[in-house]
């Protein structure tokens, strides 16, 4: 439901000298167009195509599918040693980081902006492949580029078998394809990638290659943001290093991160042939060894990223254009929506009836043919008349209604929790989302209509805690994290023991913050007869005999209402039987393992990363007959630490009940390394807790 | 009516629009009026401005899917529904209606075909509009063409028509270049709000040729219900049509007529309800309506046409007879070289994951695939077949049915078929062989394979046979423990495991891991039994050679296993944890289907703690029902405790009249999981 700046996706390729004229019927003619009009389109040579016929005419030179450089190279002796050397390397490399997948020797880039404001950028990568599974991924070229801005070439792509054999490029073998997957949501085209099998790749291979890619045509020359990630998966790597050239002129901002313990994070810098070059290296980088819920890739490995300026200025001022001309109501749309709010008392009233209705009446599908449609997005009036729209293209439409209605708003520019941090040092496009903020009722708040579930003003729970581009107000802005509470399942048990040890057990539930929105979106998309099934499987994992008697899921459809769950189940059989002794478990009390994966692991490296904080409270009713006596309830326990609390227990009230509680909370996102050990102890308590149960000693078996 | 058609308005793009691409990225969505040696002019919000061609990255003009045979405000079916829109409230589990599905097939005398698909659907809720409006289609480039024909949304009363902007062609297996053929193209019919009317129509066209004749499958019922079914199939005189029908429900109507030259088919099911979401329903084809249809020809026919193909393409060059001459050298009986080759081809040629179907049905020449290093399930077992045959073996080949599709005698015709393997007699043993992933041993066959319908196509026996089942020892797991418990609850020991068929080649996924990778799914696995459990050590030894099994065994200790209650002490069987998960429901619709039989053993040795005995454990558990079974007890004997059970689930297919007894099956298992033992201080 998001992804939709899909600026990065618009990668394609493209030409030269004359136009390319494509047709209806998927020909490709390299033409100069003479003119067009109405009816056809006249080609230099005198052919003329029905305008009818044709689909395309790009006027920037389209490339060869192997591109020029792209050339048969007979092994040299140069090559040759260069091979020997690079298994020696490997050799080395393997015995100091033992049990790898596969090692990079190398793995070079270089980024150059041109004083055209053109660039290229290159990367060389040389790895030996020591698992099968190694053999698909490292085994071939795949490069995408965007059709009419960038070109690639595969320069060199050797393969040195372990035997001694060499294996250069064969150009013939260079195929283009154009990317495609099934699924109803996105539509984003121009995308070409050219695709290389390496030959003979075998277990103790290295491959040699080289891409180069050229954006022959950026659509803003200042736009230079290079990038660099000095980390593998698979294994450790020799050298990473990477260059950035730039024209003397022009001035270059970096930011560098997690560089610690691995090497310096200043660059050399050299200037030559009036340009300058900033160049970074790592040697021996261990391989990334993945933990469970550990943050992003640039948020853990070493990682650079560049930009030609230093403040957001030009990204807002560029963005902004694009937005404030996106985001004027036609008077259509101004009649619509004051007609839409015509009965709201106050600013939150609008805000409520606005936010609902994008977010229903707006399909969310992604439909982007450039950078245009795809970081500014469409004109609010097109989507409202369209019907449909990706974040971006429903955030301005959102901005549009609630400006209509009076209410000051702006889009939003971010990456979900799930994504990288944005490192607002150095400017970028890197953003996966957008969303709106609006100042209501003199409050500052975010609503994110891209999706159909939360309830206002609630967002989904992967817009918490980042940092976001306010594209109005031209600042860096942030979407606060809520409590634990405001962020919460709520469950409240009542049980019925009877005599015989049937139990009737009902459950009401309800949510707030993101979990409401969550749980909703669950309930929406499955039948009413798999909702039942849902409950059936409820009540079979309390207790394996259990029936369920009734369900309700309130409100799955009607986003302005609270959405609540009830269920009702019977249990024939309900506490286990040993001897006259009867063990009762709570149910849902148990905090399973599979709840608990991020604290597997004795040791972590990187830090635990939740998307959102979490709040779980329960409460008990346990009505115990005449005939059973407590035997033991489960101890009170009240612990918590610098992330999370834990608070629990059981206590015998009048009338034969026993009341029992749970409240389960962390307010934190991250937990660092640091504390982990300290976090692990304090979950695993609260886990090994929740496995107490009650014993109830059955009198009438006893005769009593 | 009339009155209701005066309302129908078309909108959308207008019949003709353009999108200029600037350098800079604007999009001009407009009319391109003009353009000649210096600029380019596009009129746009009702002003006409001139672009000179340096600033133009590119033109797109834009085709609107308006080709419609009926006007949607003359078109009665349309009407009728407009009229009389379905309620939502009538189909309460769905998001939207299908009002009607056809598939029209016409077969010409040159045995070539063209398929046109022709929808109209209601969206009855919110969740139902995305699935509504996404349609896709794919084609073989060179076999097939296709193409969208026209396609609408009517949302209050406004007709919107598909346009290019939300339609988009590509490869799918643009990460397998040597086997990237297939193109996928799919649509998003555009303004779509609950209420509306969709209306599509796309057709493909493909040539025939022996190794892709005429072959085609047709369901009629879906995830959302579809209140008319319709396929039309129009065969011309001199062709003969063979057809079977399965799954179809009561009610269908079928009809065959001559007409102009022709025999037209026709089968028309109504009212057909969606299917929900049940636990371990069989494959979508195995259940659903539907009708398969293919011109009349006979097994024999078939590997006639397809042997000297397949011949042609078994190219064994001297590299490759060296090859096979290597990986025999050394081995002394024919089952040794047969696994010698197999592991060599399983291990060495990349496994590419595109079906024949979607690539070809004839294999690439054998020394293509030698020289590649890689192959899809159809190439790879050929490649085998001619290492087996150099090595004169004197293999056969065939082609397999798995089990995702139903098999039926009636239709002879190589598009049947997605997998493919090699049959060899070696040491009196039959083998089939059928290489794809490399974590398989040569004797465990894949278990979609297993027991399924082959067409041998090299090879002198008859044409069609059937693959050799695999018991359930053949798919097995069977570990053992030895624990201690302490007077404090702790809990240590060491686990080990044996295992055979998936159970083994699933475990041996490992191999792709690096070690750090594995030494953390190991902890994690461990603490997955309790909180508090830490793995020890591990052994995970033969991940990476083929020739042998697996042994897995790991020790862990866990702090606080049992919990105490006053003088008692309870605890749970540690990885005994079975549930009715998947037979919560109490009807189901669909069959119970799993892919092969199955066996999990355990024996498992706790030590008592001192001064603690047996105050009560689960009574013995022996369970036999819906072809599956289960048996469990407990003993004491010296200070310890032995747990031994054995699941077997030898029935792979469960009809829902049998679910009840499945259904009391899973729920003992689940039971007895629940139970704890309790111990109590002397």
């Amino acid at each position: 439901m998001k992804n939709t700046l899909i600026l990065a996706s618009l990668l394609l390729p493209a030409l030269c000298g004359a136009e390319t004229v494509k047709l209806r019927s998927g020909e490709e003619t390299p033409a100069q167009v003479l003119s067009l009009d109405a009816d056809s389109v006249k080609l230099d040579g005198g052919r003329t195509i029905p305008r009818r016929d044709v689909s395309e005419i790009q006027f920037t030179a389209a490339q060869a599918a192997a591109g020029p450089g792209a050339a048969s190279v007979a092994v040299s002796t140069e090559e040759a040693a260069a091979a020997k050397a690079d298994f020696a390397q490997a050799g080395a490399l393997a015995a100091r980081f033992p049990g790898a997948n596969g090692l990079v020797l190398l793995d070079s880039g270089s980024h150059i902006l041109n004083p055209d404001g053109t660039t290229l950028d290159r990367n060389h990568q040389v790895r030996q492949i020591l698992k099968e599974s190694l053999k698909q991924a490292w085994g071939q070229v795949i490069a995408c580029a965007e059709e009419g801005r960038d070109r690639v070439k595969i320069i060199k792509a050797s393969v040195y078998g372990p035997d001694g054999k060499i294996y250069t490029l064969d150009p013939s073998q260079i195929k283009t394809s154009r990317p495609q997957e099934e699924g109803g949501d996105f539509f984003v085209s121009g995308s070409v990638c050219t695709q290389y099998v390496m030959p003979n790749v075998q277990v103790g291979s290295i491959v040699d290659y080289e891409t180069e890619t050229e954006t022959y045509n950026p659509f803003r020359k200042d736009f230079f943001f290079p990038s660099w990630g000095f980390q593998d998966d698979q294994g450790p790597i020799a050298k990473s290093e990477v260059t950035v050239s730039v024209p003397e002129k022009e001035d270059f901002y970096y930011s560098v991160k997690n560089f610690a313990g691995l090497g310096a994070d200043k660059p050399s810098v050299a200037s030559a042939g009036g340009m300058r070059t900033y160049y970074w290296k790592l040697e021996n980088v261990p391989p990334i060894v993945a933990e469970p819920s550990m943050p992003a890739y640039e948020d853990t490995a070493p990682f650079m990223r560049g930009s030609l300026f230093k403040e957001w200025d030009r990204i807002f001022d560029w963005t902004l254009a694009m937005h404030e001309e996106r985001t004027r109501p036609s008077p259509e749309l101004q009649e619509f929506t004051l007609d839409l709010v015509k009965d709201s008392k106050t600013e939150e009233e609008k805000a409520a009836k606005i936010y609902h209705y994008v977010q229903k009446k707006i399909r969310y599908i992604a439909v982007k043919v450039g950078v245009a449609s795809g970081w500014g997005g469409y004109d609010a009036n097109l989507t409202w008349k369209r019907g449909y729209g990706c974040c971006i293209d429903k955030a301005l439409l959102l901005t549009t209604m609630l400006k209509a209605a009076g209410i000051q708003a702006s889009p939003i520019l971010l990456n979900t929790n799930n994504m990288n941090e944005i490192d607002y040092s150095i400017p970028q496009l890197g953003f996966d989302h957008a969303i709106t903020v609006a100042e209501i009722g003199g409050r500052h708040i975010f609503l994110d209509s891209t999706g159909y579930d939360s309830r206002y003003p609630e967002i989904a729970d992967f817009d918490y805690g980042v940092k976001v581009l306010n594209i109005f107000a031209k600042k860096i802005d942030y979407i606060p994290v809520p409590e634990p509470k405001e962020n919460g399942s709520f469950y409240d048990f009542s049980m019925d023991l009877s005599s015989s040890g049937a139990a009737d057990i009902s459950e009401r539930m309800h949510y707030t913050g993101s979990r409401e929105g969550g749980l909703r979106y669950y309930y929406r998309s499955i039948k009413k007869e798999e909702q039942k099934q849902t409950f059936q499987g409820f009540a079979k994992s309390v207790a394996p005999s259990a029936e369920l008697l009734s369900y309700e899921v309130n409100n799955a459809e009607k986003i302005e209402d609270p959405f609540t769950l009830r269920v009702n189940y019977r249990v024939p059989d309900y506490p286990q039987r040993a001897g006259n002794i009867l063990i009762v478990k709570l149910p849902d009390f148990e905090i399973e393992q599979y709840r608990i994966g991020e604290i597997s692991l004795d040791k972590r490296r990187y830090p635990i990363k939740y998307g959102d904080p979490m709040g779980r409270y329960y409460t008990y009713r346990i009505s115990v007959p005449d005939n059973f006596e407590v035997v033991s309830l489960p101890e009170k326990i009240n612990i918590s630490g610098k992330y999370a609390s834990f608070s629990a227990g059981c206590a015998k009230a009048a009338g034969g009940l026993i009341n029992c509680s749970l409240a389960w909370e962390r307010g934190a996102t991250l937990i660092p390394p640091q504390d982990y050990a300290e976090y692990k102890d304090f979950i695993e308590k609260a886990a090994s807790y929740t496995k107490n149960q009650i014993f109830l000693r059955d009198l009438s078996a006893e005769g009593k | 009516m009339k009155i209701f058609l005066l309302y129908l308005l078309l909108t959308g793009a207008p019949a003709r629009a353009d999108i200029l691409y600037l350098n800079k990225g604007d999009e001009i969505n407009g009319l391109v009026t003009a353009m000649d040696a210096g600029s380019v002019t596009i009129s746009a919000a009702g002003k006409e401005t001139s672009y000179a061609r340096g600033e133009v990255m590119k033109i797109q003009f834009v085709k609107e899917y308006s080709a419609v045979p009926v006007p949607p405000q003359e078109d009665p079916a349309i009407q009728r529904l407009l009229a009389a829109p379905p309620k939502p409230a009538d189909y309460p589990n769905d998001g939207y209606l299908t009002w009607l599905d056809e598939t029209a097939i016409d077969i010409r005398p040159d045995k070539t075909w063209t398929v046109t698909r022709r929808g109209i659907r209601s969206v009855l809720r919110e969740r139902g509009k995305s699935p509504a409006a996404y349609r896709s289609y794919s084609f073989l480039p060179g076999l097939e063409t296709a193409g969208i024909n026209y396609a609408y949304s009517i949302t209050d009363s406004t007709v919107s028509y598909l346009n290019d902007i939300s339609v988009m062609e590509g490869s799918p297996y643009m990460n397998y270049p040597s086997y990237d053929r297939l193109r996928l193209a799919k649509y998003a019919i555009p303004n779509v709000q609950t209420g509306s009317t969709l209306v599509y129509s796309s057709s493909y066209s493909a040539v025939h040729s022996p190794e892709y004749p005429f072959f085609a499958e047709v369901p009629f019922r879906f995830s959302e219900p579809v209140k008319t079914a319709r396929l039309v199939v129009t065969v011309p005189d001199g062709l003969e049509l063979s057809y079977q029908e399965l799954n179809l429900p009561k009610g269908t109507v079928f009809s065959k007529t001559s007409k102009d030259g022709n025999s037209v088919y026709v089968w028309e099911v109504s009212d057909l309800p969606s299917y929900r979401q049940e636990p371990h329903s069989p494959p979508f084809m195995r259940y659903v309506p539907q009708v398969a249809l293919s011109l009349a020809s006979s097994w024999e026919e078939v590997r006639a046409v397809m042997a000297p193909l397949l011949r042609e393409r078994l190219v064994i060059t001297p590299a490759m007879k060296a090859k096979a001459a290597e990986l025999v050298s050394g081995k002394t009986g024919a089952l040794q070289k047969a696994e010698a080759l197999y592991n060599w081809t399983v291990k060495e040629i990349k496994f590419q994951p595109v079906d024949m179907a979607e690539y070809s049905y004839l294999p690439k020449p054998a020394d293509e695939t030698f020289s590649a290093k890689a192959g899809n399930a159809l190439d790879k077992p050929f490649l085998l077949y001619a290492l087996l045959d150099a090595a004169g073996l004197k293999p056969e080949f065939a082609y397999a049915r798995s089990k995702d599709a139903p098999f039926t005698e009636k239709l002879p015709n190589i598009r049947r078929f997605d997998r493919a393997e090699c049959l060899l007699t070696a040491d009196g043993k039959e083998l089939v062989l059928s290489p794809a992933e490399d974590t398989r041993r040569y004797f465990e066959l894949q278990p979609e394979l297993q027991g399924v319908k082959a067409l041998r196509v090299l090879g002198s026996g008859e044409p069609l046979f059937d693959n050799p089942d695999h018991s359930s020892d053949q798919e097995s797991e069977t570990s053992s423990a030895r624990y201690i418990l302490d007077k404090d609850g702790n809990l240590s020991g060491s686990y080990s495991s044996r295992m055979t068929g998936s159970f083994q080649a699933s475990m041996r996924s490992y191999k792709d891991y690096k070690k750090e990778d594995l030494d953390r799914d190991m902890e994690q696995y461990v603490h997955s039994i309790h909180p508090l459990a830490r793995l020890k050590s591990y052994t995970l030894k033969n991940l990476g050679d083929l020739s042998k099994n697996l042994e897995f065994v790991f020790s862990m200790n866990a702090q606080g296993y049992a919990m105490k209650a006053g003088r008692y002490m309870i605890f749970k069987v540690p990885g005994l944890d079975y549930t009715s998960s998947d037979a919560a429901q109490t009807e189901r619709e669909l069959p119970l289907f799993w892919y092969s039989r199955s066996r999990n053993s355990r024996k498992l040795t706790i030590t008592l703690p001192e001064g603690y005995r047996l105050y009560h454990a689960p009574k013995d558990l022996d369970i036999k029902l819906a072809g599956q079974s289960y048996s469990a007890g407990f003993r004491t004997s010296a200070g310890k405790l032995t747990f031994a059970d054995d699941l077997k689930m030898d029935n792979t297919w469960v009809d829902p009249a049998v679910y009840p007894q499945y259904k009391a099956f899973r729920e003992a298992l689940a039971q007895f999981s629940e139970n704890w033992v309790v111990l109590e201080k002397n």
